[in-house]
């Protein structure tokens, strides 16, 4: 694995210094780093520091991820350690996402999308997903900002086509 | 060690101002960023169908989103665990009351008993007198006489399909009519159509042959929904048991002379055009069913397990030149008795990972299991059908399809 250093800057001015194999997971950089543009400090004008920073600590947890194991224990045992290695991110994950109101969620989202990390903007949105799914349309709009548009005689028909989606709301 | 406590020294640091990231970003109580609509089709697409039914009342943008093809078909990619349907009827004052329920998948596994549990009640008002003819990717047709309605088991829509009005055969006082319902998806033009199959005994009472009618109706758009009369170059023939669709095409069982060889007919949903194959002579007609194996259609023929311990499994290997093979299952003397426990079995299809269901025939509606025959593995194990409340276990019961996608498209 290389151990060159890339410095990414946030919108902030805040420094990170990483690992090349980090930064590559960050599909943006990693388009910079091929096209040799990654000389000096990278500037993110669209992440703040404490986002870019979390980005990163999840980058350097799943670095290992698209390397293939070149292991020359049996196949049982690799495939034994490799869903281990899983779960055992699986869990890392889930108490990772655990510790974020939505606010930083969402300012996740918009970086992730931007630093296009494909497995982390997964783990968001499913994350925002499961936040969601219990609410009512009511809450939905205040959690995106959204202004209904219906009538209110358009709202109740639709309601009323879809009573049972609406029978277990709190 | 030096080093490893500098590291150590580090690594403190690190989570420290990392946690006081977090405290700062949990603080500040700034307006939720707004998001890109792209983004937020990436957030809808990880919620059940439930969710995404109740958030059609969010906004009229919402809405459009969560019907429009788009979305439903990439919903369709991601399918959810596969679901067994069980159709109860019970005798209520003389009232036949219908209750439809679905059941959560059976865990894979090589054991020979688990059970499948009744998780959802999905009976809607208007299925009264209906009964199930076939499902098909989230999308139920149920039939009373020549009436037919399809259900959508995700999103609960129930619509009531026009009657064929111009059917001759339909229109006839004839006893010995037969109606057969089924679901269709063209890939092409990604379009859901339903077949109809309308025949009858012809009056030529010695010929022992039928006549028979090919409608079909185009699923979307609500009011242009009418049937149109396909021709069928092939002769006239009367369905036996309900169709499979495989890869565009629908195929199924059929006559075309009483007590004669069967024939496999194939509809494809596109061109809608018809063909026909012979089966091969020494296949009974009772008691078996289509199935799926290996990508190709089969017929599973066990009337000889009771007998003899085996099961004989035919596939079309080339329907162009109508070429079979044929491959005898001997069945695990330990799980015969499984099998041989239930009068008679009927084929209702295939898992995802290649087990045939078989369910009791009608005439054994008091065991309250079905099995699951592994072919590659020749594997036969139980399932037991539990955790309903107690009024469903004293009924007549059917499980009546087995599917494995959420289909949230408006019909």
């Amino acid at each position: 694995m290389s151990s060159n250093k890339i410095v990414l800057t946030s919108s902030d001015d805040e420094s990170f210094e990483v690992e090349e194999a980090v930064a590559r997971k960050l599909k943006v950089i990693a388009h910079m780093i091929d096209d040799d543009c990654a000389d000096k400090a990278i500037p993110l004008e669209n992440v703040t520091g404490n986002i870019l920073a979390l980005v990163i600590e999840y980058c350097k947890k799943h670095v290992l991820d698209d390397v293939d194991d070149s292991d020359d224990s049996t196949e049982a045992t690799s495939e034994n350690v490799n869903e281990e290695a899983k779960n055992e991110l699986r869990t890392w994950d889930a108490e990772f996402m655990k510790e974020f109101d939505m606010e930083t969620v969402m300012k996740l989202i918009l970086a992730v999308n931007y630093l296009n990390v494909q497995d982390l903007l997964g783990l968001t949105c499913q994350t925002v997903a499961d936040h969601m799914k219990d609410m009512s349309p009511e809450e939905v709009r205040e959690l995106f900002n959204i202004e209904n548009d219906y009538t209110p005689e358009e709202e109740d028909a639709i309601r009323k086509e879809n009573a049972w989606a609406f029978e277990d709301l709190k | 060690m030096a080093f490893s406590f500098d590291l150590a020294v580090i690594l403190q640091r690190e989570r420290r101002r990392t946690k006081r990231r977090r405290r700062d970003l949990c603080k500040s109580r700034q307006p939720i960023p707004e998001i890109p609509f792209d983004l937020v089709i990436e957030i809808l697409t990880r919620l059940p169908a439930k969710s995404l039914m109740r958030f059609k009342s969010v906004s009229k943008l919402w809405s459009s989103l969560i019907c429009s093809r788009n979305f439903t078909n990439r919903l369709l990619k991601l399918s959810s665990p596969p679901r067994l349907f069980m159709c109860l009827s019970s005798s209520d004052n003389s009232h036949l009351k219908t209750v439809l329920l679905s059941l959560s998948s059976p865990p894979d596994s090589d054991i020979t008993m688990s059970s499948s549990v009744i998780d959802q009640d999905l009976t809607m008002p208007g299925m009264k007198g209906y009964q199930i003819s076939h499902v098909f990717r989230g999308l139920m047709c149920l039939v009373k006489k020549s009436s037919a309605q399809i259900y959508n088991t995700t999103t609960r829509q129930l619509v009531v399909l026009p009657d064929i009005e111009e059917s001759t055969i339909l229109a006839e006082e004839h006893k010995s009519k037969k109606i057969m319902y089924h679901i269709g998806h063209d890939p092409v033009y990604d379009q859901y159509k339903v077949v109809c199959i309308v025949s009858r005994a012809s009056d030529e009472v010695e010929e022992y042959t039928f006549l028979s009618e090919h409608w079909v109706l185009l699923l979307e758009g609500e009011g242009s929904r009418r049937w149109r009369k396909i021709s069928c170059k092939y002769p006239p023939h009367v369905p036996l048991g309900q169709g499979l669709t495989l890869s565009g095409r629908m195929h199924y069982l059929a006559w075309v002379r009483v007590s004669d060889n069967r024939v496999l007919v194939i509809f494809d949903t596109h061109s809608e055009e018809f063909s026909m194959l012979q089966v091969p002579g020494d296949i009974f007609w009772k008691y078996n069913g289509l199935l799926e194996y290996g990508g190709k259609i089969a017929i599973l023929n066990y009337t000889k397990v009771d007998i003899e311990g085996v099961m004989e499994l035919w596939v079309v290997e080339d329907e162009e030149k109508n070429l079979w093979s044929s491959k005898i299952l001997v069945v695990n003397p330990l799980q015969l008795q499984m099998v041989n426990s239930i009068i008679s079995l009927t084929v209702l299809g295939t898992t995802r990972n290649g087990e045939v269901i078989l369910v009791p025939g009608p005439e054994d509606k008091t065991v309250f299991n079905i099995l699951l025959y592994d072919l590659q593995k020749n594997h036969i194990r139980k399932i037991e059908i539990k955790g309903g409340p107690d009024r469903y276990l004293n009924n007549i019961w059917e499980v009546v399809g087995m599917d494995d996608v959420e289909n949230l498209m408006y019909l």
